[in-house]
């Protein structure tokens, strides 16, 4: 009986959170008064997490910041340098899984072939000189007027 | 790039102080001076991999000790190893070592050419070593001395041949360098992979030592 | 500070030479003389321990081991200083820390291993080949 009574309620949850969702919406990030630093951030991040970088006084160090009156510089905003996306160890991983299964399996023409493929793909990437981007500074300037748009309608 | 200004502007959150003004004492909690990232952090990363691969070494290294006098009645160090030919193996070992030096030299004069003809031979020399060691091997087996025949053989084909696969991967990581220099030059990216490739070869060379001197030497010696 | 600097900045990531000190000062590169140094005291301290083996140079078989392995602990020592340049200031010390740390742990590894594996044996009852292998 009990039980039943949580499964339903789990399932009321459900369904009132979908038919409210829009007056429940939460655009700061922060929607429990959250103590550390990836409350600070919005849900979802931008890509190169923080425009400028925390400067860390306490363990708590969002709570701190929010206590000791914190306000987020809106100039100044520099190119970030980020790494390019690739799927080089997505690949490699997968590749290691087949030899592995190839080795407990006694699967040597396989193994052997895992092997081969796994050299290829990583040498392959050392011919890749082209690591990593810059984000423009008006490109950080645009993501971040967003965020103080959407924190500023709170 | 505009130097910031001093307004800010703050967050209109649930909070006590939501009233603008910066104060000139407020505790700063935005950098917003540029300090340029780690550069070079490569080389003691790097180096700190070694280390790890000492640590796996030295678990190979425990385990041929303990092992190493459990012949299952079958065949000793003295036995089996032929001390003339690793003499000769270390010795390779130590040339290409001092190959890769002059080759690290020649980076530094940005000659490409004579570059290239020291990582060859340091290649070569590296080739030497595992030929004769792939040699040793199969006679090895050939003679029933193969790592199932006891402990003491699995431990050292174990710990050996782990070496001899580490400078498999070296020679395999020189010949694609040897094929990057020419076609990008000598860039930073370049001068850090030559100078990690180099860590790893000198590392290795000091793993040889260990080995040589506690395998080979020590088993010959206290057979 | 400000924007000359911040220009300047802009400038330098692109300017890869002028990282060039900057990015060696990891593991620097020696002279000729430092790898014919290293090169001479290497073959030395590796012909001498073969030589003591070969040529049953001590009555003492453990004096003889002993003595190899003080020699290759030199050379380990002579490779490190000549070929990889260590030294206690590359990036700040923390090379020889992490050497010093690792070594710690080997040292702990190996000996510890041999120790306790020799104390197990010893330990255990005396069998003969024959019930070793009748064993479960």
């Amino acid at each position: 009986m009990l039980i039943a009574l949580g499964i339903a309620s789990f399932l009321v949850q459900l369904v009132v959170s979908f038919v409210r969702r829009e007056q429940l919406r939460d655009v700061t990030g922060d929607p429990w008064q959250g103590r550390t630093l990836e409350w600070s951030t919005s849900s979802p991040p931008p890509a190169y997490n923080f425009a400028f970088t925390p400067v860390i006084h306490d363990l708590d160090a969002w709570w701190d910041m929010k206590r000791r009156g914190h306000s987020v510089p809106d100039k100044g905003y520099r190119p970030i340098h980020m790494p390019k996306n690739t799927g080089t160890g997505v690949i490699l991983s997968g590749l290691s899984t087949v030899l592995a299964f190839a080795l407990i399996w006694y699967i040597w023409w396989l193994a052997a072939a895992s092997v081969i493929a796994l050299l290829v793909v990583a040498i392959n990437h050392t011919f890749n000189y082209k690591r990593d981007y810059y984000i423009p500074a008006e490109e950080v300037m645009r993501s971040e007027n967003r965020r103080a748009q959407a924190l500023a309608a709170e | 790039m505009t130097a910031h200004s001093g307004t800010a502007f703050t967050e209109a959150k649930a909070a006590p102080h939501a009233q603008a003004t910066a104060e000139p004492e407020a505790p700063v909690f935005y950098d917003t001076e540029e300090h340029g990232h780690a550069e070079g952090s490569t080389m003691l990363g790097f180096w700190i991999y070694l280390m790890s691969d000492s640590l796996i070494f030295a678990v190979l290294f425990a385990t041929y000790g303990v092992l190493s006098r459990n012949y299952a009645a079958g065949p000793s160090p003295a036995d089996l190893f032929d001390l003339p030919l690793i003499a000769l193996n270390t010795s390779l070992l130590l040339f290409s070592s001092i190959t890769y030096g002059v080759a690290m030299l020649e980076v530094e004069k940005r000659r490409m050419g004579l570059t290239l003809f020291w990582l060859g031979i340091t290649g070569l020399f590296g080739l030497g070593f595992l030929g004769i060691e792939l040699y040793e091997f199969h006679h090895l087996i050939e003679e029933g001395a193969g790592p199932d025949r006891s402990a003491f053989l699995s431990a050292f084909f174990a710990l050996v041949g782990t070496h001899g696969l580490h400078v498999t991967f070296g020679i395999v990581w020189l010949v694609t360098l040897m094929f990057q220099l020419p076609k990008y030059g000598f860039i930073p990216e370049n001068r850090r992979r030559l100078m990690c490739l180099g860590m790893f070869w000198h590392f290795l060379d000091a793993i040889w030592i260990g080995v040589f001197t506690f395998v080979y030497l020590m088993g010959v010696l206290l057979a | 500070m400000s924007a000359q600097s911040e220009r300047q900045d802009a400038v330098e990531h692109h300017d890869t030479d002028a990282h060039d000190a900057h990015d060696d000062s990891g593991s620097h590169h020696g002279s000729f003389k430092d790898y014919l140094i290293g090169f001479v005291l290497a073959a030395i301290l590796t012909a001498i321990p073969f030589w003591i083996v070969i040529y049953d140079v001590f009555r003492n078989p453990l004096v003889g081991a002993v003595v190899i392995l003080i020699f290759a602990f030199v050379q380990i020592v002579v490779h490190m200083v000549y070929f990889l340049h260590l030294n206690s200031k590359s990036e700040g010390g923390w090379t020889v820390l992490a050497l010093i740390f690792t070594s710690v742990l080997v040292v702990i590894t190996l000996s510890g291993s041999l120790w306790v594996m020799s104390h197990l044996d010893s330990n255990m009852m005396p069998m003969s080949p024959a019930q070793m292998r009748s064993m479960p």
